[in-house]
């Protein structure tokens, strides 16, 4: 592609001060000394009274045709000094530079203006400045009144024009009249808004017509509306030069450190403390300050902010205070006021106003893309203007994300965020939202896979879309679980298990968990209402899918046939005088208590370790106790205990096993463990027995069982004497001898009673 | 794009050639044409005779001139009425000092676009000159208007084939005029204090060109300054050319020939220093 530009080793050099202040005598010295004294340039060289400043330094780039440039740097990087260069409005001081093509510059839009021509004519003469034929000219005349929009005024001379009207009638000149290369310095911050958005417009159009651009803007949002390339200019030397988002990013970052560094302070004391001393008050300081109060100069857009203005007052007022007004403007790095805030529109008069204090201005959520910002303040007293400043504290302002979506809103598009919904009409706009449903194991993985039994976890996102008017009385979340046919097949209420859930948070995760999912194999899907004050907000219907595989729900190694159980409930099967047992299902928030260790199951098992629920009396009895954790304890487990109690068929406890009385150590306490206790010989008499189990850990009881395992015992040989034991005459049975002694008092050994020696072997007598 | 003034150049620390600047200022030509239609409209605009004020002026100071000088102090005019005679050199006069105290402001009035845009600075001057030229052609109409009157009513005129030269003579006067402006002009970007030199410097040289008086009248001792003044054989040779009478010889005509030349060529010179560094120094 041909080259527009090219710069070779370009360097600038400016001597300061002194241009102008020479003396006449000292030219015409200098002019003797060199026609006269050739070849001693000592002489000739005047000391170095004349301080330099190279405003550019050694600057090569190539820009090619069609290409769009942007030039970036802050006051003094020589922008400036090399658009003049390239509008030969001066010459290098040393270096060769290249170009091709004519150059149209918009350096300062008008001035070529002659006040007393019409319209006309100083479109004429415009483009003949702009190196213009008047042909050329005559054919683009038409278009260029169009653009300008200023037909009724075009044979009205120029000094009868406002100035938008002159502005609007160059700008149209320079962009209709196409030079190849069009030079912009800064131009777009005049005109009124709707024309600078045509005159974007037009450049961007240029732009992706090959038109070859160089922009120099403070304003990166411009830059990188219009440039693909950016040219990043400091101390006269080329910084950096390459894609436009690289080189923006880079130099924001740099300005927001060099900010920092340069200004730490983030509060101003203001420098005008004698100049407004006929007023009954004034302004002292104005302070930035975090969501928490603290001062602080940084912020991110949709962080709360603070500003604090501080004042005090010169003299006592003779008229009384009825009413005080504070303006505070937070104006951007050009100076536009972007917000304003005025305190009557939300405080009418505060007033009793303190001789010496400050108000204090709160934004909840900062509105403003990254930039720096400064202020400028009015106090009124009665209506009266009392003090106007405009402090040089300043703030910065970094990306935030303010909507709470994890995106960043882009500065080049946006110049202040506000609150707002889009949605389609006719559709829901709900005050919240449901934003997403996971599910999640034991292990809290999200997972759309489970057994039927196994513990699931159904997490359910939300977020406040905006505020409510009314005051939340109540909260309720309905979670529908829906099999493939579309029928509901679970419904959970969470006012049945959390009657109201207030306060509600405006953005968190409610849990639902299901201890042992009763869902028989299949896949599932759900379907979520969330009901505020009783009134539909939302309704979401997540498009994750729940699938269930084949699981022992019953623990009886057995699984539910899925056509003749959708739904598993917990159930026991007996003959009369049994209980039935709820099925538990608790929904809770995030971090509420819910035991860290639970007691999974209990298992019967005979001396081979079969599972089983029929022992005869005597018989070896294996009783496992399965726990597991749900969560981390935070303390550490120093102590763990299993209590196994066994309830005859009235209820009534029979047999008391505590896991600390036989002395036996369950710490370290895993994860999952499976305690068992263990019966040589079963003490119990025929009849069925069912258990109560209770897990304490660090003396604290964790999880309380009942579990649905019941025992059944048959008459058994306890004594191993070939007779039964007959439940009739002895409902517990023990160890014990009977023998004859010799007569030697009348004392016989004691009958049905029991000892704590349960582990004893048996004697035989 | 048709482009017929594309433009494409190489800029370097070394000054570019004349012809190449010569080339441009031709590009520019509809510059120059609208420059000296703009000029002309800001001068006239808002004034209630406008363009008729180009025919009074001179007369009134043919008027005034014969009053004081003929009236009252009674200085010869070689045997030439002397209206026609001071009004020849007035006109003379007026052309070459518009065009050297309008060329002369070329940087300090056009500051503003000079300082913001390129084009080749030298269309300012040129611009200046035709404009001049064109406003002194009217002054020269209503001088033959004049001469025609006198003319007819007797008056010792006697024209010749001599008038041939007078469009030459123009143009010297022009070439002085913007040489000399060119070069006060580069003069005082430098030095702004040359600005408030210049007004009493064309008065002081108006008094030594022979405009109010023949150059017969001079003294032996002060001959010398009407050779080196190149304005005088100019208004000597206007004169002799139209009404016979004048004190001119021709080497004298081309020793100011000579000088409008060397003055052109520094003018220019300084000019073009001056435009390059112009933006820096303001």
């Amino acid at each position: 592609m041909p080259i527009a530009i090219s710069l070779r080793n370009i360097s600038k050099r400016y001597r300061l001060g002194t241009v102008n202040q020479r003396m006449m005598l000292d030219d015409l010295r200098g002019w003797r000394d060199r026609v006269f004294r050739r070849g001693k340039p000592a002489a000739a060289a005047p000391p170095a009274a004349t301080p330099e400043f190279w405003a550019l330094k050694d600057i090569s780039f190539d820009i090619k045709k069609g290409e769009t440039v942007g030039l970036i740097g802050t006051n003094g990087a020589g922008k400036s000094t090399l658009l003049k260069l390239l509008a030969r409005v001066t010459t290098p001081t040393t270096g060769e530079m290249t170009i091709n093509g004519r150059v149209g510059t918009l350096l300062e839009v008008g001035s070529g203006f002659h006040p007393e021509l019409t319209g006309r004519d100083n479109v004429f003469l415009n483009g003949a400045v702009l190196g213009m034929s008047r042909g050329e000219i005559e054919s683009k005349f038409d278009e260029i009144l169009d653009f300008a929009e200023l037909h009724q005024f075009i044979d009205t001379p120029v000094k009868r024009y406002s100035s938008g009207m002159r502005v609007r009638l160059a700008f149209s000149v320079a962009a209709i009249i196409e030079p190849e290369i069009m030079i912009l310095d800064e131009v777009l911050a005049v005109g009124d808004l709707g024309f600078r958005e045509k005159c974007l417009h037009r450049i961007e159009v240029l732009a992706s017509g090959g038109q070859t651009g160089l922009f120099v803007s403070h304003s990166i949002g411009h830059v990188s509306r219009l440039c693909s390339r950016v040219i990043w200019l400091e101390k006269g030397t080329v910084r950096m030069d390459g894609d436009t988002d690289v080189v923006c990013e880079e130099y924001r970052k740099a300005q927001i450190i060099k900010l920092a560094v340069h200004s730490p302070s983030h509060s101003a004391a203001l420098h005008l403390a004698g100049e407004s001393k006929n007023s009954a008050y004034k302004i002292l300081a104005v302070e930035t300050r975090d969501g928490q109060g603290r001062p602080a100069g940084r912020f991110r857009t949709g962080e709360p902010c603070r500003i604090a203005v501080k004042y005090s007052n010169n003299f006592h007022l003779e008229q009384a205070i009825d009413k005080v007004t504070l303006r505070l403007s937070i104006l951007n790095e050009q100076g536009n006021r972007l917000i304003g805030l005025d305190s009557s529109l939300v405080k009418p008069k505060l007033i009793p106003f303190p001789d010496t204090g400050a108000v204090c201005f709160v934004i909840p959520k900062l509105p403003l893309m990254e930039g720096t910002y400064s202020f400028s303040l009015a106090l009124s007293v009665n209506g009266e203007l009392i003090d106007k400043v405009i402090p040089d504290a300043f703030f910065l302002v970094e990306d935030g994300d303010f909507y709470g979506t994890g995106r960043a809103a882009s500065p080049s598009f946006t110049p202040l965020c506000v609150d707002f919904t889009c949605y389609l009409e006719g559709e829901r706009n709900p005050a919240y939202k449901i934003l997403s449903l996971e599910t999640r194991d034991i292990h809290n993985r999200a997972t759309s896979s489970f057994r039927t039994a196994e513990p699931c976890c159904i997490a359910v996102k939300y977020a406040k879309n905006f505020p409510l008017n009314e005051e939340i009385r109540k909260v309720t979340l309905r979670l529908s679980i829906v099999n493939d046919k579309g029928i509901r097949v679970i419904g959970m209420d969470s006012s049945l298990v959390k009657p109201l859930f207030v306060p509600f948070p405006d953005a968190d995760t409610i849990y639902f968990e299901l201890p042992k999912l009763p869902l028989a194999a299949g896949t599932y899907s759900f379907v979520i209402s969330l009901f505020m004050n009783a009134e539909l907000i939302d309704e979401y219907v997540p498009d994750v899918p729940l699938t269930v595989e084949d699981g022992d729900f019953y623990g009886f190694c057995r699984a539910a046939l899925p056509f003749f159980a959708p739904v598993c409930v917990e159930f026991i099967c007996y003959l009369e005088g049994r209980k039935g047992l709820h099925p538990p299902m608790r929904g809770y928030l995030e971090g509420e208590e819910i035991p860290a260790y639970k007691i999974q199951s209990l298992e019967t098992r005979d001396i081979h370790n079969r599972a089983t629920s029929s022992f005869r009396t005597g018989e070896t009895c294996r009783l496992v106790v399965k726990c597991v954790k749900t969560f981390p304890l935070a303390a550490e487990i120093s102590k763990a205990k299993i209590k196994l109690l066994i309830l005859n068929k009235e209820g009534v406890r029979v047999l008391g096993l505590d896991s600390r009385m036989v002395g036996g150590s369950l710490e370290p306490f895993p994860d999952q463990a499976a305690v068992c206790f263990m019966l040589p010989k079963l003490p119990l008499v025929a009849g069925s027995y069912s258990f109560s189990l209770s897990l304490m850990i660090n003396g604290e009881l964790m999880d309380t069982l009942k579990p649905p395992e019941f025992l059944l015992v048959e008459e058994g040989d306890y004594y191993g004497t070939g007779f039964l034991t007959p439940a009739a005459f002895t409902p517990c049975i023990t160890d014990f001898t009977c023998h004859i002694e010799e007569w030697k008092s009348s004392v016989f050994p004691p009958d049905g009673l029991s000892n704590d020696r349960a582990s004893l072997p048996a004697e035989h007598g | 794009m048709s482009e017929p003034s594309s433009v494409s150049w190489k800029y370097t620390t070394n000054r570019g050639s004349i012809m190449a600047g010569l080339r441009e200022i031709w590009q520019y030509r509809d510059l120059i044409a609208l420059s000296v239609r703009r000029d002309f409209i800001a001068v006239n605009s808002q004034t209630v005779m406008g363009p008729l004020w180009y025919f009074i002026q001179p007369l009134i100071t043919t008027v005034a001139f014969t009053l004081v000088f003929q009236g009252i102090a009674n200085l010869p005019t070689d045997k030439i009425p002397p209206f026609l005679f001071y009004m020849s050199g007035i006109v003379v006069w007026y052309f070459f000092s518009s065009c050297l105290s309008k060329t002369s402001l070329t940087f300090t009035s056009n500051s503003s676009l000079i300082t913001k845009i390129y084009f080749p600075r030298l269309t300012i001057p040129i611009a200046q000159t035709i404009l001049n030229l064109w406003l002194s052609l009217v002054q020269f109409i209503i001088f033959l208007g004049f001469y025609a009157y006198f003319y007819w009513n007797g008056a010792p005129l006697h024209p010749s084939y001599r008038v041939i030269i007078i469009p030459a003579l123009i143009l010297q006067t022009a070439l002085l005029g913007m040489g000399v402006g060119c070069l006060i002009a580069a003069l005082t970007t430098r030095f702004r204090d040359l600005q408030m030199v210049v007004s009493p410097a064309i008065q002081l040289w108006m008094y030594g060109s022979c405009i109010f008086f023949p150059r017969s009248m001079v003294g032996e001792q002060y001959q010398w300054l009407m050779n080196i003044n190149p304005v005088v054989p100019i208004v000597e040779s206007f004169r002799f050319a139209l009404m016979g009478q004048g004190d001119v010889e021709i080497w004298q005509w081309f020793v100011s020939l000579a000088i409008t030349l060397i003055l052109l060529v520094v003018g220019l010179w300084a000019f073009k220093r001056a435009e390059e560094n112009f933006a820096d120094t303001i």
